[in-house]
């Protein structure tokens, strides 16, 4: 009887449905771990040729040369707390300090400064005139600038990269803004120069009229030309403008009351805080003197490409010498600097 | 984001705005009033000119400026430069205002700084201060002719000029910055 039932089974349409079945579902399977095997040696291969990619990526990527006019050592101890995160963030991947300092104190820290760095980020650190500094760079209350312009004029400096200009009194920079900026610098080819949104510069403070409600009358006088303005006929306006800068930053932590849109400019402007596009240097070969006219004015006229403020980068720039007198009167200002940098400094940590 | 535009037809050949617009030319005995760039300051000259605005403050108050340079006695003495402007000048407005005097001829005066009661005048085509009044000066408003005007830029001395191809002047900005700001326009 069992027997009988078996046959009838096996001759059933379902029991040979499912016998056919599972013979394709074997030559499914071996199908499977055939492609299985191809895929995974694909697969190796994708990971040699994305490592390989990633290492191209990284030599065509342009390196990020952050410059600086280095020379006195209280400024100087401010801006080296943010070069040290933009180190250590990777958004920036050489420091050249350039010696500019105008006395033995400040020729000294620099040389000190420079050996802790290199000791910490080995490779990344280039100390340049140095032995040629003398202090006598100075000639008809004007200074030779031509160490820097002339480095950086040099195919081998500038190939593949952006140079960042900065002042020694630059106090504060917005770490994340200068990733952007970068960004934006390595796309953008029509602009000659990008200048970030700097506190106390001389165009960017008449868009900062609606941020300082109290001077607002004051700012609101474009200086003719990119030449001078308000802040430089009265320095009370940029000592005001600092202080409520960093107040509010220390409290709030939030800068984005200060961001302004960005906007090309076919005139001069302050160079205190630039970037620069590395093919863009070979033009400074024989900039000495009057470099921030020749940047932000000759080059830019003569090659028919206007200059940009990138507005969602900001910096702040200390002063400009005839400021000098009355922003360093006492040490307020930048005992507010050094507690914002450490304030703003722990939370970007 | 903003755009800009160049203004640029064929190989250098530009149109701007007519920027004479609203300026003026002072002269004294045919000659007119002349910056040069090289020297920074005012002598007269046969053909060259340098277009000034004026500012009216009352019919006989004024203040004549280039640029971001003012009249006043610390540049005419001296340069037109940066260092007069910001040092000797910080709020001081009162320097600049200068009184024109009537003379027995028709559109010409003495002009007197208010402050320092000095007087502008001119020893053989150079520019002096006198304590009494010397020179008649007359200013006359140019006429615009264009709105746009084509320009043709030369470069000398890392400095660009610009060359109105409608009567061959030159122009330049007085201070080193662009030499025409008009030339790229930018969208705003």
């Amino acid at each position: 009887m069992k027997l009988m039932i078996f046959k009838k089974i096996i001759s059933s349409k379902h029991f040979l449905k499912h016998k056919r079945k599972c013979k394709k579902f074997k030559k499914y399977n071996k199908k499977f771990k055939k492609y299985n095997k191809k895929f995974k040696k694909y697969n190796k291969k994708f990971k040699k040729y994305n490592k390989k990619f990633k290492k191209i990526i990284e030599k065509t990527k342009p390196i990020i040369k952050f410059c600086v006019f280095a020379g006195r050592q209280k400024n100087m101890r401010i801006l080296h707390s943010y070069i040290e995160i933009l180190l250590k963030e990777k958004i920036i991947d050489q420091y050249h300090i350039f010696d500019f300092s105008r006395n033995i104190l400040d020729k000294n820290f620099l040389y000190e400064s420079y050996k802790n760095f290199t000791s910490k980020y080995p490779k990344q650190i280039f100390l340049h005139n140095y032995k040629e500094n003398n202090f006598k760079q100075v000639k008809h209350n004007q200074y030779d600038w031509s160490p820097f312009y002339k480095k950086i004029s040099n195919k081998l400096f500038y190939k593949n990269s952006v140079v960042i200009k900065c002042d020694d009194d630059i106090l504060f920079i917005d770490i994340l803004g200068l990733k952007n900026a970068l960004h934006d610098r390595i796309k953008d080819l029509k602009s000659f120069l990008i200048h970030t949104n700097c506190i106390n510069n001389n165009i960017c403070s008449y868009y900062h009229k609606n941020i300082f409600n109290d001077i607002k009358n004051e700012l609101n006088i474009f200086p003719k030309g990119g030449i001078l303005g308000p802040t430089f006929k009265n320095p009370f306006l940029a000592y005001n403008m600092h202080n409520s800068f960093t107040n509010d930053i220390i409290l709030h932590n939030d800068l984005t009351k200060y961001y302004i849109p960005s906007f090309y400019l076919n005139h001069r402007i302050s160079i205190n805080f630039i970037l620069i596009n590395g093919e863009d240097c070979k033009y400074f070969k024989n900039t000495s003197y009057d470099d921030e006219y020749e940047i932000s004015s000759y080059y830019p006229e003569k090659l028919n490409r206007p200059n940009k403020v990138f507005g969602n980068c900001i910096c702040s720039h200390f002063s400009y010498s005839l400021q000098d007198k009355i922003l360093s009167r006492n040490n307020n200002l930048m005992n507010l600097y050094v507690k914002l940098s450490n304030t703003y400094l722990k939370n970007i940590n | 984001m903003n755009n800009y535009k160049i203004n640029s037809y064929g190989n250098n050949k530009f149109y701007i705005k007519n920027w004479i617009d609203e300026k003026f030319i002072l002269k004294v005995n045919k000659k007119y009033f002349y910056i040069d760039y090289f020297d920074n300051k005012i002598h007269l000259h046969n053909n060259k000119k340098t277009y000034f605005n004026i500012q009216f403050f009352q019919n006989d108050i004024i203040e004549i400026h280039l640029g971001i340079y003012f009249f006043n006695r610390y540049h005419l003495n001296d340069d037109f430069k940066n260092r007069n402007l910001l040092l000797k000048l910080m709020y001081n407005n009162q320097e600049n205002k200068i009184e024109l005097i009537n003379t027995n001829i028709k559109n010409q005066y003495y002009m007197q700084f208010i402050k320092s009661k000095l007087y502008i005048s001119f020893n053989e085509d150079q520019l002096t201060l006198t304590q009494k009044p010397k020179t008649p000066i007359e200013f006359i408003k140019s006429k615009k002719t264009y709105d746009k005007i084509w320009v043709q830029r030369k470069i000398k001395n890392k400095k660009i000029y610009y060359k109105n191809l409608h009567n061959n002047h030159f122009y330049t900005n007085f201070y080193l910055g662009w030499g025409c700001e008009d030339c790229i326009s930018i969208l705003q």
